[in-house]
């Protein structure tokens, strides 16, 4: 019987035989058996999905269909995967032909984010692994959807932000795990004050911001607008709603603050060891909002229930000079990790360092572990973004959280945001 | 705020606690929309809600159709107040906004402008409602948004269950608000619908069965092929018969999601078999299969599932003992150490790793001296064993400590890195003895360890080792002695190197400590090695040179390096340094144009030209401008020239400088058909500038010919200037003075440097290019050059050399003070408008008035003076309405006449002359606590009234008006942006206001309210009055004068008063009796 690639991952034998494919990746000598090799499809082509760090294809991966509701964007993928990765793509308009595709196991999801939901837990449902751009989910209540179908289908999530576990976080010029090491020393004390700013490093994109007045124009013939809205309340056509500039509208994201939140956020939340947590107020300084189109945003302050706080300073509102990215009641932690407490890089070193992260995605969907950044760390740091645009959405300078019912305490207004209902036939 | 709330506007009364009708506070709101602070949307929403059904009804009236008017600024306030008032706290004010917005809606024709008021509608929407949403269901453009009202509409439960049950046609919209609201008592239609033909409908009603059916809907479920659905369902059925039944079929699908998904329901509604259920999962081929498993074991077969999974471990295939011993290190399972343990010993490395890590996560003694074991594998083992001792759950000390006595060299030399990167300074002693080691693997593992354990105490037995030293040890000595001495201060780092270098035979030996602690007299030894014999190993530490101080010494090793790649490694240090240091505009600009000057390569040149928006000077957008068109760096200089003129709004006109805009919008539009996000808002913020966009104006080449260089040994730039700004960047050649004003002001001179003719300081001249930023208005000037400030607004009173009061305006002009030519480059000017000064005419200077304001000071003023501010001659109002505060006189004014030129710069602006509020007050509202002569653009739209409702502006709240008191004369101003002017005549109880040589206002304040300033039986109501109010203030006898700002937006000039008390001290019944 010829051995199908796919026979490892996907179709079951008679129970109880069991078989050992051999796996000489793990011998170290590089070679790729077939039943090793994973496939993704890739939902979503604009600026992201066809970036050059998403838009791969190689052995131990394939790229094997893209799909698009802009005709133009499907095209270019479609040639770029024949002239830069030498693959001959499926190309697909509806993502539930990709998702569907058995030639698919990993679906990358790379919409704006109001389409995230809805096909992460599509592709739950139709078996596939998932990884999906940040922000997770629009609403706190699609990130529950996506945590459920995930959990109920045992799949592997990958949320992609990288900083608790790679990389030069921004300005800060140091990485987060010595960060994470000296958090979980004490030697900062409890409880830590975390501050994201322009002085601390971390340039907010301000200007990701709509206009408050869009006049109606005509749809151009690539663009398939009634798909490209879906779940989404349905608005005349404009160009600045679409395409690269989709940010600055309410309906299908929240501005720099959602979009680049969670980058910022989420190593915060796990460097604070908050996966299970969530904030207890939020209080937001902002101009007012547009019903539509997302504006500019000054202070974000979150408090948990410990008395932790993240500190979010925006446009207008940075403070000036030295300002520490940790504060704690027995010391301080600047960018470059330029810390108040004397010789402190030698008193980190002589503690174990922190548990190692699963952060080797295809490996994840290979052993079945659930990957660093997952839909369950991973919705807990989107709902940081989803209270703060909430609040700011409704112009409160503070609402308090149930961190066990997942609701906001006496804001009827501010609950009708957290599961916000679809337009038809959309569902999640 | 709370205050006003409860004093604002209930059903009876007509205006809110200022007394605004809700005209003028929609009107005063919708000047101030969008709000730009909470405290300020707060307290405008709190307004605007106050005004309850009115209000909404002016707002929605003003919504005109979307494609023919720009609706933002309604729609900020209709959104502002239904969000105010769904907040917890302002429960009483919703009901009005709802009705109005119900009214609103029945009477709106355009689409979007339809759904725009349900959606706020759909936030206060409640029961009452339902039958009007129940009707919109059939409006297909409104199907969706009349959707989403009912599904989240509180307390309609049985209504809409009842709806459902009674429709006969499945609806998709209904069925989704079953799902969406998890209706019970709607699952015989829901199946009915499922199963009918109406696809989208039936979709919807499977969905809602998914969440709210029951065993009944099961049969429904499973056929409908939504296997979703239908396993959400047998999530909710409480029967576990029925569910194990189901899953048992599902745990055969040939779909593993399925698989995975039947086996959890099947652990779930059948605890008791759990464990058995779990031991058989396990053999399973399929790893999601037995993942499922074991994720669900402890919660369906509790803690015991541990012990006897462990019980059939051996019997496991090896693939679910890989998976087991992961399972056991994620949840710490220290009873299974053991298990572990073996399982490091097998032959399968996948195995063997596994159960490395998962020791590494439990800890304890055993785990230890197990995981310390692997070491002396090699290979694999010790590479995942030394990983996992780093990150060992407990200390790990004593036992590297004595593997490094180990026979086996393989464990010593894993022990030394484990050493080194735990800094165990007790294994130091112990690591230098095994540098001496035979063994050559063991003696290199040991040096490279002493980083790790050195401290300053080893500092001098290192230094001895490192003269010693050859091969590769050296660097790795260096490496630990720079280790050794980071924990103390520059200095005292310094210190230490340098009593080490008296003893060193080679001294480049200690270049990479002399980097690390980077202080002046540290680089100046390594300038003396790189001028010296010891080029290359300088070279390499200046470059770790981690200290501003540098930045200079960088420059000139990058200006005599040969063009290529060590220039370019040189100035990316130089960029990454001036970044580091705290540099001034200028300073940044000078610092990289000069780095720019020396042609770097394309990387660098493109660092540069990002780096460069550190500056948002004239200087740096114009040399950022030229570098537009550069192939590789062009899209970074477009972006640093827009990050620099939105920041720099003086760079935000004139015609030289479109120029360069429509070069960054072209760079931008390229960029954005690459599909690059930034440059789309980065062409919206373009295109937001030049819709205001003046040609006129602003910077000028300011060379002969509208050249941006000049040579030549005379140059003159005007003969008549009184404020400008200059830029030019001076050849450092011969000597030159700058004439200003007429007066020799600034000297240029190669030998002497750049400064104020009779001034101290001093920038020295470099024999290159030698940036000078001039600037003066009124009697200020400010010089800078390289990057120095030579002199921040200093006071020109003087005639430089002499007493003579220096003169307002005079000739700009550069002169050599030899045949040397003065040579320039980027050479520009932007002439700034004369300041005007106002000076009162004869006649008024004879009649005794007094100057307030005379285009320059704000000295007679007090209060709010940051909101008005003094600016080309005019007091300008940037003050919002409300909180700020008004500007008051200095002194109190009682009878007077009171002279000033206004200018409404923005539409329907509104301000007021307060007059009389009581001696010293401050703080009141004059309009009632004295009286205050309306200042209002009283023509504009936002006045005339609407289309039911507002009836327009009442007479009395006109300009001109005593407010409340008295009609004027209406005035026709014509378009806004116009001077005007206007005196006010207070003597006694007569009050006149002429408004441009007209008398608009002439009364007796008694007489027009019969002597009631208050209604005589204390009423709130006041028949007397015009406006009907109370004004206990309006025969007060005295108070400052003030202006009263209901938003910026207007600019006052020429303010002058003559106090008629001092004319006339015998005028005035007060004087009179104290006499």
């Amino acid at each position: 019987m010829k051995t199908d690639r796919r026979s490892f991952l996907k179709t079951v034998g008679a129970i109880g035989l069991f078989s050992i494919v051999p796996r000489k990746v793990l011998g170290g000598n590089g070679y790729i058996a077939p039943s090793d090799q994973l496939t993704k499809g890739i939902i979503g082509v604009g600026g992201i999905g066809r970036s050059s760090y998403h838009f791969t294809s190689d052995d131990k991966c394939r790229l094997v269909s893209v799909c698009d509701v802009d005709q133009n964007h499907l095209n270019q993928a479609v040639k770029m995967a024949k002239d830069k990765l030498g693959e001959n793509v499926t190309p697909y308009h509806d993502f539930r032909d990709l998702i569907n595709d058995q030639n698919v196991d990993i679906v990358h999801i790379a919409t704006p984010p109001h389409w995230h939901g809805i096909m992460a837990v599509e592709a739950a449902k139709a078996g596939k692994d998932i990884w999906c751009e940040k922000p997770m989910t629009r609403t706190i209540g699609e990130g529950k959807r996506v945590i459920e179908a995930v959990e109920r289908y045992n799949r592997i999530f990958r949320l992609n932000t990288w900083f608790r576990f790679k990389d030069t976080f921004y300005g800060l010029g140091t990485d987060v795990q010595p960060l994470k090491k000296l958090v979980d020393s004490g030697m900062l004390g409890w409880p830590l004050k975390v501050t994201v700013s322009g002085a601390t490093g971390f340039a907010w994109k301000f200007f990701w911001v709509g206009k408050d007045h869009l006049t109606a124009e005509a749809v151009p013939s690539e663009l398939d607008y009634d798909m490209w809205l879906g779940p989404a309340p349905y608005k005349p056509y404009n160009p600045h709603r679409v395409h690269q500039t989709f940010r600055g509208y309410w309906d299908y994201d929240g501005g720099g603050l959602t979009d680049m939140g969670q980058h910022y956020l989420d190593p915060i939340q796990y460097l604070l060891g908050k996966d299970d947590d969530f904030p207890v107020k939020i209080e937001v300084e902002a101009p007012q909002q547009h019903s539509d189109a997302v504006g500019i945003w000054r202070r974000i302050k979150y408090t948990y229930a410990d008395g932790c706080e993240i500190i979010l300073e925006g446009e207008g509102y940075e403070s000036k000079g030295k300002v520490p990215y940790i504060e704690g009641p027995k010391g301080k932690v600047y960018k470059g990790f330029e810390c108040t407490i004397p010789d402190v890089m030698n008193k980190l070193a002589e503690l174990p360092d922190p548990e190692p992260q699963r952060t080797d995605f295809l490996d994840c969907v290979r052993t079945r572990q659930k990957f660093a950044l997952n839909e369950v760390n991973g919705h807990h740091s989107c709902t940081l973004v989803n209270q703060a645009a909430i609040a700011l959405r409704l112009g409160r300078k503070e609402l308090a959280f149930d961190p066990t019912t997942q609701t906001f305490i006496g804001d009827d207004a501010a609950n009708a945001l957290i599961d916000q209902p679809m337009r038809g036939p959309w569902k999640i | 705020m709370a205050i006003c709330l409860c004093l604002g506007f209930g059903a009876q009364a007509q205006t809110d606690s200022r007394n605004r009708k809700p005209e003028t506070v929609v009107t005063d709101g919708l000047a101030q929309l969008p709000a730009q602070t909470a405290k300020s949307y707060h307290r405008i929403m709190g307004e605007l809600a106050g005004t309850g059904a009115t209000g909404i009804d002016l707002l929605t009236n003003m919504l005109k159709p979307t494609n023919q008017a720009d609706n933002s600024k309604a729609e900020y306030a209709i959104n502002g107040v239904v969000n105010y008032v769904t907040a917890d706290g302002n429960e009483a004010l919703r009901q009005p906004i709802h009705d109005a917005l119900v009214k609103a809606l029945a009477a709106c024709t355009d689409e979007p402008n339809k759904a725009f008021i349900l959606t706020q509608l759909n936030k206060l929407c409640t029961a009452a409602d339902f039958d009007l949403y129940k009707g919109l269901l059939a409006d297909s453009s409104l199907a969706h948004v009349a959707t989403h009202g009912l599904a989240l509409m509180p307390g309609v439960d049985d209504q809409l269950t009842a709806l459902i049950n009674s429709t006969t046609t499945p609806s998709a919209d209904l069925a989704y608000i079953a799902y969406f609201r998890k209706l019970k008592g709607v699952e015989p239609t829901m199946v009915k619908w499922a199963e009918s033909d109406n696809s989208a409908a039936s979709a919807a009603a499977i969905n809602a069965l998914a969440v709210c059916g029951t065993s009944a809907a099961l049969k429904t479920l499973r056929a409908s092929g939504d296997t979703d659905a239908y396993l959400q369902l047998l999530n909710n059925i409480d029967d576990s018969k029925t569910v194990i039944k189901e899953a048992k079929t599902l745990m055969k699908d040939k779909n593993q999601a399925l698989r995975c998904a039947g086996l959890r329901l099947m652990l779930r509604n059948d605890k008791a078999n759990a464990t058995k259920t779990i031991l058989t999962a396990l053999k399973d081929m399929s790893p999601q299969y037995r993942h499922t498993a074991i994720v669900n074991a402890i919660p369906t077969a509790g803690e015991g599932i541990v012990a006897a999974v462990a019980a059939k471990f051996n019997s496991l295939p090896v693939q679910s003992q890989i998976d087991v011993v992961r399972w056991f290190g994620n949840i710490h399972a220290a009873s299974q150490t053991g298990l572990i343990i073996k399982a490091m010993e097998s032959g399968n490395t996948e195995l063997a790793t596994s159960a490395i890590y998962a020791a590494s996560k439990i800890g304890g003694d055993e785990a230890l001296a197990a995981l310390l074991a692997q070491l002396d594998k090699g290979g694999l083992h010790a590479e995942a064993a030394n990983k996992a001792l780093l990150s060992f759950n407990g200390n790990i000390n004593q036992g590297v400590i004595s593997c490094l006595k180990s026979d086996n060299p393989t464990t010593v030399c894993e022990a030394l890195s484990l050493a080194s990167a735990r800094h165990i300074h007790s294994a130091y002693s112990q690591i230098v003895d095994l540098t001496k080691s035979a063994d050559p693997a063991i003696s290199q593992a040991a040096y490279a360890a002493l980083d790790g354990v050195a401290t300053d105490a080893d500092f001098s037995a290192l230094c001895t080792m490192l003269n010693a030293s050859e091969g590769k040890s050296t660097a790795l000595i260096q490496k630990a002695a720079k280790s050794a001495l980071q924990p103390l201060s520059s200095d005292a780092q310094f210190k230490a190197i340098n009593a080490a270098l008296a003893k060193a035979g080679n001294v480049s030996l200690y270049y990479p400590l002399l980097a690390q602690a980077g202080t002046p007299e540290a680089i100046a030894k390594l300038l003396e090695g790189y001028n010296g014999s010891n080029r290359q190993a300088a070279f390499d530490a200046l470059l770790q040179v981690n200290n501003p101080d540098v930045i200079n010494v960088l420059y000139d090793m990058a200006a005599s390096a040969a063009p290529g790649a060590s220039k370019d490694t040189i100035l990316k240090r130089y960029i990454a340094m001036v970044k580091k240091a705290d540099t001034t505009p200028g300073q940044a600009y000078y610092l990289y144009s000069r780095a720019l000057d020396l042609k770097p390569g394309d990387a660098v040149r493109k660092q540069l030209l990002s780096a460069l928006s550190q500056s948002p000077t004239l200087p740096a957008a114009m040399l950022a401008a030229d570098y537009i068109s550069d192939p590789v760096a062009g899209f970074a200089a477009a972006s640093t020239f827009a990050s620099i003129i939105k920041a720099n709004e003086s760079l935000q006109q004139g015609a030289s400088m479109r120029g360069a805009v429509d070069k960054a919008l072209g760079s931008f539009k390229a960029e954005k058909a690459k599909g690059n996000a930034d440059a789309g808002y980065s062409i919206d913020m373009i295109d937001g500038i030049l819709a205001n966009w003046n040609d006129n104006g602003g910077f000028k080449p300011a060379g002969k010919n509208g050249q941006t260089s000049e040579s030549a040994t005379s140059i003159t730039l005007g003969d008549n200037m009184e404020n400008f700004d200059i830029y030019f960047d001076w050849l450092g050649k011969g000597d030159a003075t700058i004439t200003l004003r007429s007066m020799p002001l600034v000297t240029l001179s190669a030998a002497n440097g750049i400064s104020l003719t009779d001034g101290t300081v001093s920038v020295p001249a470099t024999d290159g290019w030698n940036p000078v930023h001039i600037k003066m208005i009124n009697d200020r000037i400010f010089l800078e050059a390289n990057g120095t400030e030579i002199a921040v607004n200093q006071v020109i009173d003087k005639i430089p050399g002499s007493d003579k009061e220096a003169p307002v305006k005079g000739a700009v002009s550069f002169a050599s003070d030899s045949s040397t030519p003065v040579e320039l480059r980027n050479f520009y000017i932007n002439v700034l408008p004369d300041t005007p000064i106002y000076t009162l005419s004869d006649e008024e200077r004879e009649q005794g008035f007094e100057i307030l304001f005379d285009g320059r000071s704000m000295e007679n003023f007090h209060g709010n003076t940051t909101g008005y501010i003094p600016q080309d001659g005019n007091i300008y109002v940037t003050a919002q309405y409300g909180g700020e505060g008004n500007l008051y006189t200095k002194k109190n004014y009682s009878d007077f006449i009171f002279r000033f030129e206004f200018f409404f710069d923005v539409p329907a602006v509104n301000n007021g002359v307060g007059i009389r509020t009581g001696k010293d007050v401050t703080g009141v509202d004059a309009a009632y606590e004295g009286m205050e002569i309306q200042i209002l653009d009283h023509d504009d739209p936002l006045y005339q009234g609407h289309n039911y409702g507002y009836t327009g502006l009442r007479p009395y709240q006109n300009h001109g008006s005593v407010y409340g008191i008295v009609v004027p004369e209406h005035i026709d101003f014509g378009p806004i942006k116009q001077w005007h002017t206007e005196e006010i005549k207070a003597v006694g109880d007569r009050i006149t206001v002429t408004v441009d040589g007209k008398v608009v206002t002439d009364v007796d304040i008694r007489e027009a309210t019969q002597g009631h300033n208050v209604a005589p039986d204390g009423a709130k109501k006041n028949p007397y009055t015009l406006d009907h109010q109370n004004h206990p203030g309006l025969f007060n006898k005295e108070g400052y004068i003030s202006f009263c700002g209901h938003g910026a937006g207007v600019k006052f000039r020429n303010i002058r008063v003559l106090d008629l008390t001092k004319q006339q001290p015998a005028k005035g019944k007060k004087a009179r009796s104290k006499k």
